[in-house]
């Protein structure tokens, strides 16, 4: 009981998951630390393994192998309504057949608070939510927003050690996932509870969370703070997944000098061993004339393939000579006139750009 | 498009009239005053009811099949649901071989079935016997409530249980308090199918049929072939009252508790 108190502390380890014999993992041996109180947001494509990840840590899939702790409490052999972990999931799972009230007190009445208690407990909630009216009606008589809002009412209403998050926002329009979001971020704030949310929209992923673990393949390829994994994403996988990347895959022919087709570039910082894939956000990347690259810069020849005005940027996509394609965006009134069919030279400072495994196998 | 539509009502009250008019002639032949199957009756006369109620044979099978029908429908209540949990949870190919094997009572030529039925009781000592009976139209009767819950239960969203689970209920209270109250409109389509379906059953009752073990339509069946007059038709009269009932019933119920979650949403 006592561990249950504290908000979640999660240790996974070697965690594996393997649906049928000869399959590849679905999880493969990953390890993953939460820390209590965190916002982690489990990102990935689908298939990538995270939502089997949280199934796991919500018990509603066994694992093959390997460990999860609470409060580091083994939860192997706790099934899940013993979990006291909160979820919300991305059809918003309300009871159709209750009302609003009745929903958000389901998981009081299953703790046997006296009937006072829970009317007050969520009543509270309710109002916290902007519900406070809507007691008695039916979930099909509220709007999709409406719903998302009973369902995490009635997912936190019970202090829960955790909050396990499914795509919670996938099904609704992009207006009211901003808004929702917004409001995901202020209850995580105000809750102060450990939240594991999932979702493949990696915009959301770095609005939202403290930290942020990239799944791939089964895998957790990395873990860190959503300026972490930008600035320095580690693999290819990763610097394509959370935003643009322009992809330059050349070699190391010394430590400060990087070559890629016949262009020799000035590397910043030496690279870790086995980052041998150069790349550059497109903001970082400049478009100029075919002369005035500034002193200094990497540059390589490009020839822009369009232009498009997205508002407060400009974008510039173009076309390398490896025959890649890419992309660099500058603020509008900074953005040169190029018009799609021009050479040009593409370039960036060389502490801009970064290093990254190349994609496993 | 409104003519399209009023043409369509006009479709189907025909057929309902194709289905429900020979069924309607048998209330005012069952008043009928005279001994033969006359239409339009002679005269109007309670006598084939009183009849009915006051020969022993009569009375005793309506009892029967009211017994009969009280016990099947628990019986295949309790058999169909689980099946149909049960089915879900197999892989595909297992799944279809289950469920047509389940479902095959109503594919399989009747006729077949009770002479199947028959020649193993008539082993096991069950022929003539009312569990006999009511083991017999059972496996008739399953059929009819595995299909009404097999079809609810595949509308049913399984992210309700994960989420009452989540939410601290025991796998026992989820389904008590979320998956049964979800699938009951398909158990009691179920249920009142079984019911009628045991309750209206003449070919295995037939070849089963025993002093005690002698049902309704059996006794219909019986009177037929030896007196022929209106009692039957009081018989059958009362059959459909009772079937229909069964059904106007269940159908007012849902209706009360549709209003009931609307007045609720106030």
């Amino acid at each position: 009981m006592d561990t249950e108190r504290r908000t979640g502390h999660i240790e996974i380890r070697k965690l594996r998951k393997r649906y049928e014999p000869h399959d590849e993992p679905a999880v493969d041996d990953i390890d993953l630390t939460i820390e209590s109180g965190e916002f982690i947001t489990l990102l990935g494509p689908s298939g990538s393994g995270k939502t089997t990840t949280l199934n796991m840590i919500a018990g509603f899939v066994q694992p093959t192998s390997g460990t999860i702790r609470l409060n580091s409490r083994d939860l192997a052999e706790v099934p899940t309504h013993k979990r006291n972990f909160g979820m919300v999931f991305q059809n918003y799972a309300l009871f159709p057949h209750m009302t609003v009230f009745d929903n958000v007190a389901y998981p009081l009445r299953q703790r046997r608070l006296p009937r006072e208690k829970t009317r007050t407990l969520v009543g509270d909630i309710l109002a916290l939510f902007g519900l406070g009216g809507m007691e008695s009606r039916k979930p099909d008589q509220l709007s999709g927003g409406q719903q998302q809002r009973v369902a995490l009412a009635r997912a936190v209403v019970f202090s829960p050690a955790v909050l396990l998050l499914d795509e919670p926002l996938g099904a609704l329009d992009r207006k009211l996932r901003q808004a929702l979001q917004a409001e995901v971020k202020r209850l995580h704030r105000d809750l102060g509870l450990t939240f594991v949310f999932v979702t493949h929209d990696q915009d959301e992923a770095m609005f939202l969370s403290d930290t942020v673990a990239v799944f791939n393949k089964g895998r957790v390829e990395r873990v860190g703070t959503p300026g972490e994994l930008y600035d320095d994403p580690g693999t290819l996988f990763v610097a394509g997944f959370l935003g643009e990347a322009n992809v330059f895959a050349g070699s190391l022919v010394d430590p400060t000098t990087y070559l890629w087709m016949d262009r020799k570039w000035r590397v910043a910082g030496p690279p870790r061993a086995g980052d041998t894939v150069l790349v550059v956000r497109p903001e970082k990347v400049r478009v100029f004339d075919l002369e005035s690259v500034p002193e200094g810069w990497n540059s390589t020849p490009a020839v822009v393939t369009d232009r498009s005005h997205l508002g407060a940027v400009c974008k510039v996509d173009m076309t390398f000579p490896d025959g890649a394609t890419g992309s660099a965006t500058m603020p509008t009134d900074a953005a040169v006139t190029v018009r799609p069919g021009e050479s040009v030279l593409a370039a960036w400072e060389p502490g801009a750009q970064a290093f990254v495994q190349p994609e496993r196998a | 498009m409104k003519a399209g539509r009023s043409s369509l009502y006009a479709l189907v009250f025909l057929i309902a009239l194709l289905v429900t008019v020979p069924t309607l002639f048998l209330i005012p032949m069952s008043l009928s005053s005279g001994t033969t199957f006359q239409f339009p009756p002679p005269g109007l006369s309670g006598r084939w009811y009183q009849n009915l109620v006051e020969e022993p044979e009569w009375r005793a099978a309506a009892v029967t099949s009211l017994k009969v029908a009280a016990m099947v429908t628990p019986l295949a209540l309790v058999i169909g649901t689980c099946a149909a949990f049960g089915l879900l949870r197999l892989g595909r190919r297992l799944r279809t071989a289950g469920f047509t094997t389940l479902i095959s009572p109503l594919v399989v030529p009747h006729i077949l079935l009770a002479l199947a039925i028959y020649g193993t009781f008539l082993k096991l000592d069950l022929s003539g016997t009312l569990q006999g009976l009511v083991l017999g139209q059972t496996a008739l009767a399953v059929p009819f409530v595995l299909i009404p819950v097999l079809t609810r239960l595949q509308g049913y969203d399984r992210s309700m249980t994960s989420a009452a689970l989540s939410l601290g209920a025991s796998p026992l209270t989820a389904f008590r308090t979320v998956t049964l109250p979800l699938i009951l409109p398909g158990i009691a389509a179920g249920a009142v199918f079984a019911f009628v379906a045991s309750f209206d059953e003449l070919v295995v009752a037939l070849l089963l049929q025993g002093p005690g073990a002698t049902t309704l339509p059996v006794q219909m069946f019986n009177s037929v072939t030896e007196e022929a007059n209106p009692t039957i038709s009081a018989a059958s009269t009362i059959l459909v009252v009772v079937v229909s009932l069964v059904i106007l019933l269940v159908q007012l119920g849902w209706i009360r508790t549709d209003q009931k979650a609307g007045l609720h949403g106030h």
